[in-house]
């Protein structure tokens, strides 16, 4: 575990030291991956899959605000879905402007999260996402990743009939249209796959916000196996499509990628925890701090360094509950 | 002479700029009334707009539903029946528009208390000086 956090250390210091060129590489291989695997998923617009206009695309990314990545990946997505189907790029246009006017507007930030949802449907580890949004978002995060799985599954229904939807027109504008939404109302598997999301969401978030040790930990695993059950009664009870080997394959995946998540965005020392009480003229505090991990070596190297300084330090730490206190 | 205090601060407010400040500084030049209704206002065209993307596509689908029996049908209350839809609907989307802004307006205002505080100190700073 040391050597791990020793791990977390250097990156964070090296990417400190190099942020302004890290960003843009990342920022950059992100774009890369991403408009690869629509393009792998989709692919029906032969000019935008070659490697030249990926490569320039991402470049462009790269100098560019995050969101700007996650319109650029929505407009690949329109130009694939125009190719094969003019119906279908009308409906993913309304779902990606509704997306936006209604939703991500507030939180241009998720624009990605529903973007990534189709990758993550793609390599099989959809059940990551209501885990991570848990954690790292809000409940209002459902919005974002029921758009998400419902964008996954028209690129879905555009793969399974792309041989009805690329045939001379047939039938005319207004039937394909009602087809296409019909299917996508009517499509439990979506809906069942919506709500499990949800409610796994949900729960992730209220445990991951309580105060007890490893919350995190409990809210990825409790998350995880909440999804299971509920996507196993849905397969069960509605006879639904849903693979039982792929969703619990998927889930130990998405646990995996979630604990990695855990590590560098939270990972806290509960070996250390303080618990503190004091008051004011106003209030009783019951204060838990816990620090973080790799916290204990950093301050007993700052102690050694400055021990040869005569000079007193101060040091404000803020509480899990926004109380601050100077030692 | 490089006065390193006034550096540091500098260096502070500008991080902040750089940093958060760039979400927060354009909520500051508002009042709390106006910025609420700004975005009110701005949620209102956007859920107009897409209410009625939302509706024309419907109606684009059933348009020959549409055709065939407009002869026969109520229009007032067909009407009236879309109009309740779209209050409710607006509803559904005003109320929370409202909480968010006024929760993102606190949260601006709180994190600009301690930027202005930084401010003053710089400017008492240069005060300070021209007193001398």
């Amino acid at each position: 575990m040391s050597g791990l956090i020793a791990l977390k250390n250097n990156f964070s210091r090296i990417y400190s030291r190099n942020a302004a060129y890290i960003n843009p590489l990342l920022k950059f291989i992100m774009a890369l991956i991403m408009l690869y695997m629509i393009n792998a998923k989709m692919g029906y617009m032969q000019r935008i899959t070659s490697g030249a206009v990926v490569l320039m695309a991402a470049l462009f990314c790269s100098f560019m605000p995050l969101t700007f990545t996650a319109i650029l990946a929505g407009l690949f997505v329109l130009l694939h879905f125009y190719a094969l189907s003019l119906e279908v790029a009308i409906v993913a246009a309304v779902l990606l402007l509704l997306m936006y006017i209604l939703y991500l507007r507030f939180v241009p930030r998720e624009s990605l999260a529903v973007l990534l949802m189709p990758i993550l449907f793609l390599l099989r580890a959809q059940y990551l996402m209501p885990v991570a949004m848990g954690l790292l978002g809000t409940p209002f995060s459902i919005f974002s990743v029921a758009f998400g799985v419902v964008l996954s599954y028209l690129i879905d229904y555009a793969e399974a009939n792309k041989d009805m939807l690329a045939a001379a027109a047939s039938e005319n504008m207004v039937t394909r249209l009602r087809e296409i939404i019909d299917s996508m109302i009517g499509n439990k598997s979506m809906i069942c796959m919506i709500i499990c999301f949800s409610v796994t969401l949900v729960l992730v978030y209220i445990i991951r916000r309580m105060s007890f040790d490893h919350s995190w930990k409990v809210a990825i695993f409790g998350g995880i196996i909440t999804d299971i059950i509920l996507l196993t009664v849905c397969l069960l009870g509605m006879r639904l499509d849903y693979s039982m080997g792929g969703i619990l394959f998927g889930s130990v995946f998405a646990a995996v990628l979630a604990l990695v998540i855990e590590f560098f965005f939270h990972g806290l020392d509960y070996r250390q925890t303080e618990n503190l009480q004091f008051e004011d003229e106003e209030y009783y505090y019951y204060v838990k701090a816990v620090p973080k991990m790799g916290a204990e070596k950093r301050r007993k190297k700052a102690s050694s360094s400055s021990s040869g300084s005569s000079g007193t330090s101060a040091r404000t730490v803020r509480t899990a509950n926004g109380v601050r206190r100077t030692t | 002479m490089i006065d390193e205090t006034k550096v540091r601060v500098m260096t502070r407010l500008a991080a902040y700029e750089e940093g958060a400040g760039k979400k927060y500084l354009p909520i500051g030049q508002y009042f709390r009334t106006d910025y609420i209704s700004m975005q009110l206002l701005k949620s209102f065209v956007c859920g107009t707009l897409a209410f009625v993307v939302v509706g024309g596509l419907l109606a684009f689908c059933n348009f020959e539903t549409i055709l065939e029996g407009i002869y026969d049908m109520d229009l007032v209350g067909y009407i009236t029946r879309v109009g309740k839809i779209y209050i409710i609907f607006m509803a559904l989307y005003l109320i929370p528009t409202y909480i968010w802004a006024a929760y993102k307006f606190a949260k601006a205002k709180k994190s600009l208390n301690s930027y202005i505080s930084v401010m003053d100190k710089l400017s008492k700073k240069y005060y300070g000086e021209e007193g001398e």
